[in-house]
């Protein structure tokens, strides 16, 4: 067998977490603890240690050459810091890892642009930072400057550009590196909602171009499309390794709560609307987690409006167990919302949802303009079927049902009682 | 196919372990030379794309210098300037003690106010200040051109000494480089160092002769005022270009002064890079 493209042996990141604040020191600080050494050992021994966290443990694992291999897991499981650690961005504790191969890592797009360069000399700087040669990108500036759709704006300082602009050249850069390896971070969350499409079919054309790539995201139906396998991260270890489909379910059945209500995770930046709590009840009004197939399943969003907004959607998106996003509703709230609480509430059609667990991503956003907060696996239920209309396993035709009221009439039937016999 | 387990002859990164010797790291410094050249470039293009500021400010700021020194020390304090013009004395002094100032100022800040170049991407993270205080040598040529016109208003004829200050320049880049990088590295580290650094620059300054001439200092006190390699830098880019006596010893102090700097520095920003991702 050839050699693994990428091999850890025994990665472990310990970070230094602080009653101290910052990691980040004054000299003044320094200076002081100096002359406050002797008083402290006086006193008694070291009585405030600094405390340190693995935010990595025992990480060994191979990807071959030309796989595509997932990274999953919850906010703080360590897939971020894994990447790092394969990007030489930050440095391991212990264990070691071998990458053959050129290497190339998005963990950020547009790094190093600067606003008062132009388009152009930032693409140029942008793809030098992230290793492509001078020749290469002269080659491929045409196809960027297509992608990014900014062809107009290439030689205006970037300053002058929208953040749509930005983004789209920032990420056009990214996707034309041509390095054997790749390691990408979330990348897909970028631009408005028709150049994310543009940025997935980019990503599937990389992954399927036979390189080795290693992909973090939390859009499991992006896993799950793009990787060939993955590997479930949790506080810090790989708990598992193997197909895409099998353990993006492991990832939804164990790591998502099924409770009747959760608090929505806050966003990492406050932009006007906020998703705050939702809850899951039945037709009754009583909270369940486990709604049985032919009954409609109540969900209600508490979410908090910082500052007025003239327009809101929200969208709601059911994943089954393969990470497959089985159904949307969305909704446009025309109106003006004045700072404060708000509750909006409304009713799923149980019979639609096979039986099997759904894990729920929410959006609130201003259509096609901006996403206020995206919050994913917010909460799960389960679809149980007990009751019984008929006898097919629900889930074994097909991820959705429709109650449809067929009917069924005669056109051409011979009226001759004695063929039945 | 044949099996390739043993031989594969493209790039291989490692990671962790003991494979991040000096040797590797001044191998890689050169094969990321591109990024350093785009680096400059960057700083260069920011700098200079009011192309007439740009230049109008390299040139004014060791004019006004000039000017300012040649009011206060020159005319007032009568300051001794072997025999040559004081505008031209302070000038020759500044041109290199310009450069440094700033170099060592804006690769100081480098790493700090790029904190993208390290969380989000990986290169030697040296090119980060080296490319700060390369950037700073364009300066120093529009001032050098500045200096030769008023050498030429003072009616200031060369010698072939004037040969001597490529060495001289080289000789000065390495102390920036030096201070820089150590500068940089510590400010990662302890960001007090940004508030320290202009007062420390201003030490710097009073500790070289670029005032007042070495030939004021006592004899048994000039040994001291050689600990700083610049001193015997500036020294010699008067004696290149004005013909002022040249201090052999004080070259070479600055010379060994300039190695030890540079290499205790990169020693130092090599130990401490490690954990610059953790920390900024």
């Amino acid at each position: 067998m050839a050699h693994p493209a990428i091999r850890l042996d025994g990665i472990g990141k310990q970070y230094r977490i602080g009653a101290r604040g910052p990691l980040y020191r004054t000299l003044r600080d320094s200076v002081m603890e100096t002359l406050a050494l002797p008083m402290r050992m006086m006193q008694r021994g070291r009585a405030n240690a600094t405390s340190m966290i693995w935010a990595l443990q025992d990480i060994s694992f191979e990807v071959p050459a030309g796989e595509v291999l997932g990274l999953i897991g919850r906010n703080g499981a360590g897939k971020s810091t894994l990447l790092k650690i394969l990007a030489r961005v930050a440095r391991p504790t212990c264990g070691h890892a071998e990458l053959r191969g050129r290497v190339g890592s998005l963990l950020d797009i547009g790094t190093g642009f600067h606003p008062e360069l132009t388009g152009r000399e930032n693409v140029f700087l942008n793809g030098a930072i992230l290793g492509m040669s001078r020749r290469d990108m002269r080659a491929k500036m045409r196809d960027i400057v297509e992608f990014a759709e900014v062809d107009e704006f290439m030689d205006t300082p970037v300053k002058h550009y929208s953040s749509g602009m930005r983004v789209r050249l920032a990420f056009a850069v990214a996707a034309h590196l041509d390095s054997e390896i790749l390691l990408a971070d979330e990348v897909l969350s970028v631009g408005d909602l028709a150049f994310q499409k543009k940025c997935m079919g980019r990503m599937n054309a990389m992954a399927r171009s036979g390189r080795t790539v290693v992909f973090v995201s939390h859009n499991l139906a992006a896993v799950g499309e793009l990787c060939s396998r993955a590997a479930l991260l949790d506080r810090g270890r790989v708990v598992d390794i193997g197909r895409s489909t099998d353990i993006i379910r492991r990832y939804l059945s164990e790591y998502s709560s099924v409770l009747p209500a959760a608090t929505i995770a806050p966003p990492t930046e406050h932009l006007g609307v906020v998703l705050r709590h939702v809850s899951l009840m039945d037709s009754a009004g009583r909270p369940a987690s486990e709604h049985e197939w032919s009954e409609p399943i109540r969900m209600a969003v508490r979410m908090s409006v910082d500052a007025p907004v003239s327009s809101l959607s929200v969208g709601v998106t059911l994943v089954n167990e393969l990470g497959v996003r089985v159904l949307f509703s969305w909704m446009t709230f025309q109106q003006s919302f004045v700072p404060g609480t708000y509750v909006m509430d409304g009713e799923f059609s149980g019979s639609a949802l096979s039986p099997g667990r759904y894990t729920v991503n929410l959006n609130a956003e201003r259509y096609g303009v901006e996403y206020y907060h995206v919050a994913e696996e917010v909460i799960a239920f389960e679809v149980v079927k007990t009751m019984g209309e008929f006898g097919y396993q629900l889930d074994e035709m097909a991820v959705t049902y429709a109650r449809v009221p067929w009917n069924i009439a005669a056109v051409d039937a011979t009226t001759n009682a004695g063929r039945t016999q | 196919m044949p099996d390739d387990t043993r031989q594969w002859r493209g790039d291989v990164t490692l990671i962790g372990g003991s494979a991040e010797g000096l040797l590797a790291r001044v191998s890689e410094v050169w094969h990321s030379r591109g990024v350093l050249g785009f680096l400059v470039w960057r700083d260069l293009k920011v700098k200079y794309r009011q192309t007439l500021l740009g230049v109008l400010w390299a040139v004014l700021q060791p004019v006004l210098m000039m000017t300012l020194f040649g009011i206060f020390f020159g005319r007032l304090a009568k300051m001794p300037s072997d025999g040559v013009p004081y505008p031209l004395f302070a000038f020759a002094g500044l041109l290199p003690w310009t450069f440094v100032a700033n170099a060592v100022t804006d690769s100081g800040n480098s790493l700090v106010t790029n904190p993208d170049l390290i969380t989000k991407v990986y290169l030697p993270r040296i090119c980060i200040p080296l490319a700060a205080v390369i950037a700073g040598l364009v300066d120093f040529a529009i001032g050098l051109g500045v200096l030769g016109v008023l050498m030429m208003w003072f009616g200031q004829g060369v010698s072939f000494r004037v040969f001597a200050l490529l060495p001289l320049a080289v000789l000065m880049t390495m102390v920036a480089m030096g201070v820089g990088t150590w500068m940089s590295a510590l400010n990662v580290k302890y960001r007090d160092v940004r508030y320290a650094l202009p007062f420390l620059i201003q030490l710097w300054l009073f500790a070289t002769p670029v005032i007042y001439p070495t030939t004021l200092v006592p004899a048994r006190w000039r040994p001291v005022l050689l600990i700083n390699p610049l001193a015997g830098i500036v020294d010699g880019f008067r004696s290149a270009l004005l013909g002022t006596p040249f201090d052999g010893h004080a070259i070479i102090a600055s010379i060994i002064g300039t190695v030890v700097l540079l290499a205790m520095a990169l020693w130092y920003f090599v130990r401490v890079e490690q954990s610059f991702a953790d920390v900024v």
